[in-house]
């Protein structure tokens, strides 16, 4: 299945093979290819390599070919700041300066930026015939609010006709730009419109569902997907933002996924969205952006759900969260990584592993998903069962499968970050990637080769430990096994209960541990009296 | 039982200023330059869509020193645009090096959004989220109210509304501050004209409750606390929100916001270990909660609150 194919069966509520993924690449693109947001969005030669690399990085099954919801209203007038790092903003508005809605026109093709965004739009169809482009407008309410500035708010409710007039009129360059970007090549038209979400479903249904339901009607009328984007507080909105019959809708980190999906299923409607931009896919980790993706991908299910972040994607987001994502969104093994690995959040209890790795063996820990049904997995331990014998009697190895809370609690104790991984003596050593069996042995001899340089003398011993009954046993074997866990020592252990044993070793009371030690004395030669007179006296 | 505070400043306090357009969050700030411009050094940040900004004229007359930082890129209303002001904000503090910072947020913004941001990124090891102001303008109150969402939001999360234009006001402030009571039950309502609070004796600039535990506005105090903004879509169920709340009002400074429990939303304030939980009419959709306090960890925070999320 390509990804303009996933797109398309997602939008029509059809099964597909994974959960579709788009990233919204706007100005994030400038900063894959090294120049600022003003270059980018004036340049087809950088939105068309920007897009490419973000496709090559990101292998999206969609992706817009431009995130700036100031070009229609450059297009009419609008003065706009640059920035190097964001999108431009709109600073100035034609119908607060006493411009009337006669002045402004419909832009033709040929205006402005339009010949820059529509060569882009043709270059990546060409380049890229397998995955969906989404083309982007300005809804019109935020369309109307760049051309009228904030005195729209008041203008609601002190001059309606006047902004039913105003908002038929952006309806039509909505309507005109999604011909635009269709006959470029566009596969879904989005309109944006982040501004719906200041205002309730009254005052929605009364101004912007006539003219956002023509532009969805107009879409579909051409046989073209279409899709409501809105960002924000938006929730009291989604009812009727269905009602303007869009084929799909997205939302940002501020909806809960699970109430828009019941919502848009009802409506017999795909939906998107919600990860994290700042905090998570900005600030955060890729670890953090896995688990975010994972949380969207089980709340927005198998049918009709295609994840995607909740807006256009800041600057400076690192690529190797979206990597992060990508590898969530494409592999189903991963994300029963990420599921087993988010249980460590909800385990508090992390083994101490500071002495980790001072016994006398050295101690080789895979942590799995479990070899028995992942085949990686299954490889990573197979190829230190194969070389542990070369070792004989020096190397134990054992395996720790996530899927088993042990396991987790061990893998987060170590800080293992990715499965399959090796663990020579508690460090981390061989990631994902199964070892050659030469490198392998090196790693492991290395670590035996510094175990006998720091010469440790393991002093061998013994615990005895005298319990009044098989329970208090089990309590003390429990804690026992705990600590040779966390140390990667075993020490031979020996449990009693009954009077007898007890009295032997003189035990007026339960659980008593002895601890037997036993040191090397004297090596090679016949020790005088003298000396052994000495030990006597520390015993 | 009260904690000795470090008297050297460690975080700077930081206030946010909301409110509707036009409100009047411009002339509170005049008189935060005005009252306190000589003694400390104060920065300002103002978020507007305009080309000139019209408000940092306004607050240029004053005549007094202060640093001003103007954000023009847009609205910081949507969470695409926070990352660009996380940035600007911690060149611009660590450039000025102010004792308080004050943020003008464009009538469009989203409040708690730039609360969390503050919180999680790195400007949480710089500033903390001291007060919010959020001005109702009572002359236009009708008008926007029930039709702006955006409002409500702001009216939400104020710790003191200041409900300016009384003058103006056509309908009865009564009926004003009743609706202001029902969004947010916790909230100080302070009913002016030009947001001139100094003239009816309060203290202009709120400095949180000293180590005392007896407010003192004007204390010379700074705390060195953070603050963490926990921000979830889950419900949790009341039991369990019980329980998060009576563990940390032992040891935290304040806890307020709103939450959405499996029993309908619920406005909480607490006052280290005053507790008020009450139940809030309308639509609360979401959790949304700000704790200050010392040694806040806001990870440690959210994911435990996430986990009792769960636990249903």
């Amino acid at each position: 299945m390509t990804g303009k194919e996933r797109i398309q069966r997602t939008f029509k509520l059809e099964p597909t093979d994974s959960t579709p993924w788009v990233p919204f690449v706007g100005v994030h693109g400038a900063s894959l290819i090294g120049v600022n947001a003003t270059e980018y969005l004036h340049s087809a030669d950088h939105i068309v390599d920007g897009i490419t690399k973000a496709i090559e990085m990101y292998q999206p099954d969609g992706i817009p070919v431009l995130f700036d919801l100031q070009l229609e209203a450059e297009l009419l007038g609008c003065k706009l700041n640059w920035a190097d790092e964001n999108p431009p903003a709109v600073i100035s508005h034609p119908l607060s300066e006493h411009k009337t809605i006669e002045y402004l026109y419909v832009p033709e093709k040929q205006d402005g930026r339009m010949p820059v965004v529509l060569e882009a739009t043709r270059r990546l169809r060409a380049k890229f015939p397998d995955i969906a482009l989404y083309g982007l407008i300005a809804g019109p309410f935020t369309l109307a609010l760049h051309l009228l500035g904030t005195d729209i708010f008041m203008k609601l409710f002190e001059e309606p006709e006047y902004v039913t007039k105003l908002f038929s009129f952006c309806g039509k360059v909505a309507k005109r730009m999604a011909d635009y970007y269709i006959e470029a090549g566009c596969d879904v038209i989005a309109v944006v419109d982040p501004m719906t979400s200041q205002i309730d479903p009254v005052t929605f249904e009364t101004f912007v569902s006539p003219p956002m339901t023509e532009i969805f009607r107009h879409i579909r009328d051409k046989g073209i997907l279409s899709s409501f984007f809105v960002c924000g507080h938006a929730q009291q909105n989604i009812e009727v933002m269905c009602g303007c019959k869009p084929d799909n809708i997205s939302i940002d980190e501020n909806i809960p996924l699970d109430y828009v999906k019941e919502i848009a299923l009802r409506h017999k409607i795909s939906f998107g969205g919600n990860l994290q931009l700042t905090v998570v896919l900005l600030m955060g980790t890729p670890e953090d952006a896995a688990f975010n993706a994972l949380d969207c991908i089980e709340l927005g299910g198998d049918r009709g759900f295609i994840l995607a972040p909740g807006c256009d994607l800041p600057m400076a987001t690192p690529p190797e969260n979206l990597i992060a994502v990508t590898k969530l969104a494409k592999d189903p093994y991963e994300q029963q990584i990420v599921k087993a690995m988010t249980r460590k959040s909800d385990s508090l209890k992390l083994l101490n592993m500071k002495d980790y790795g001072q016994s006398d063996k050295v101690i080789v820990d895979i942590i799995t998903l479990d070899s028995e049904s992942c085949a990686p997995c299954q490889y990573m331990v197979e190829a230190v069962k194969k070389i542990a014998p070369h070792f004989e009697g020096i190397v134990e190895w054992r395996e720790h499968a996530i899927k088993q809370m042990a396991g987790v609690t061990f893998m987060a104790s170590l800080m293992v970050k990715n499965i399959p991984t090796i663990c020579i003596d508690g460090k981390i050593s061989f990631v994902s990637q199964i070892p050659p069996k030469n490198e392998l042995i090196a790693a492991i001899q290395k670590r035996i080769n510094e175990k006998i340089k720091l010469k440790i003398q393991a002093k061998k011993g013994e615990f005895i430990i005298f319990c009044k009954d098989e329970d208090e046993i089990k309590i003390m074997k429990s804690r026992m096994n705990t600590a040779f866990l966390q140390t990667g020592k075993t020490v031979d252990t020996q449990y009693f209960t009954g009077y007898e044993k007890l009295s032997e070793y003189s035990i007026g009371q339960t659980p008593t541990v002895i601890l037997k030690k036993y040191s090397i004395k004297s090596q090679g030669k016949v020790p005088s009296v003298d000396v052994i007179s000495e030990w006597l006296k520390e015993v | 039982m009260y904690k000795l505070y470090n008297l050297m400043s460690k975080k700077i306090p930081f206030y946010l200023v909301t409110g509707f357009l036009g409100s009047g969050k411009t002339t509170l700030i005049k008189q935060f330059i005005e009252n306190y411009a000589d003694t400390k050094r104060i920065a300002v940040i103002q978020n507007e869509f305009a080309e000139v900004n019209i408000d940092s004229r306004e607050l240029k007359k004053t005549g007094k020193s202060f640093e001003l930082l103007e954000m023009n890129n847009g609205s910081v209303f949507c969470v695409c645009l926070l990352g660009n002001f996380v940035n600007s904000l911690a060149g611009f503090v660590g450039q000025h090096k102010p004792d308080v910072i004050i943020l003008e947020a464009s009538g469009l913004s989203d409040p708690i959004s730039i609360c969390q941001v503050i919180s999680t990124s790195a400007l949480s090891n710089l500033i903390w989220l001291a007060h919010t102001y959020t001005i109702v303008d009572a002359l236009n109150f009708h008008k926007t109210i029930d039709r702006v969402g955006r409002n409500v939001h702001q009216i939400r999360v104020a710790d003191t509304i200041v409900l300016n234009k009384c003058d103006l006001a056509t309908n009865s402030l009564e009926h004003i501050t009743s609706k202001l009571l029902v969004i947010n039950p916790f909230a100080k309502i302070i009913e002016t004209s030009f947001c001139n609070i100094k003239l009816l004796g309060e203290p202009v600039f709120h400095y949180p409750v000293s180590v005392t535990g007896v407010k003192n506005a004007e204390s010379s105090e700074k705390p060195d606390v953070g603050s963490a903004v926990i921000k979830l879509l889950k419900p949790i169920s009341f039991e369990n929100l019980d329980q998060f709340i009576q563990k940390y009002s032992l040891i935290t400074y304040r806890i307020k916001g709103y939450v959405s429990t499996t029993n309908g939303p619920v406005a909480v304030q607490t006052s280290f270990n005053q507790i008020e939980i009450k139940p809030v009419v309308g639509n609360t959709y979401h959790t949304e909660i700000v704790i200050i306090g010392h040694d806040i960890n806001q990870s440690v925070l959210q994911k435990e609150f996430e986990y009792l999320c769960n636990q249903i």
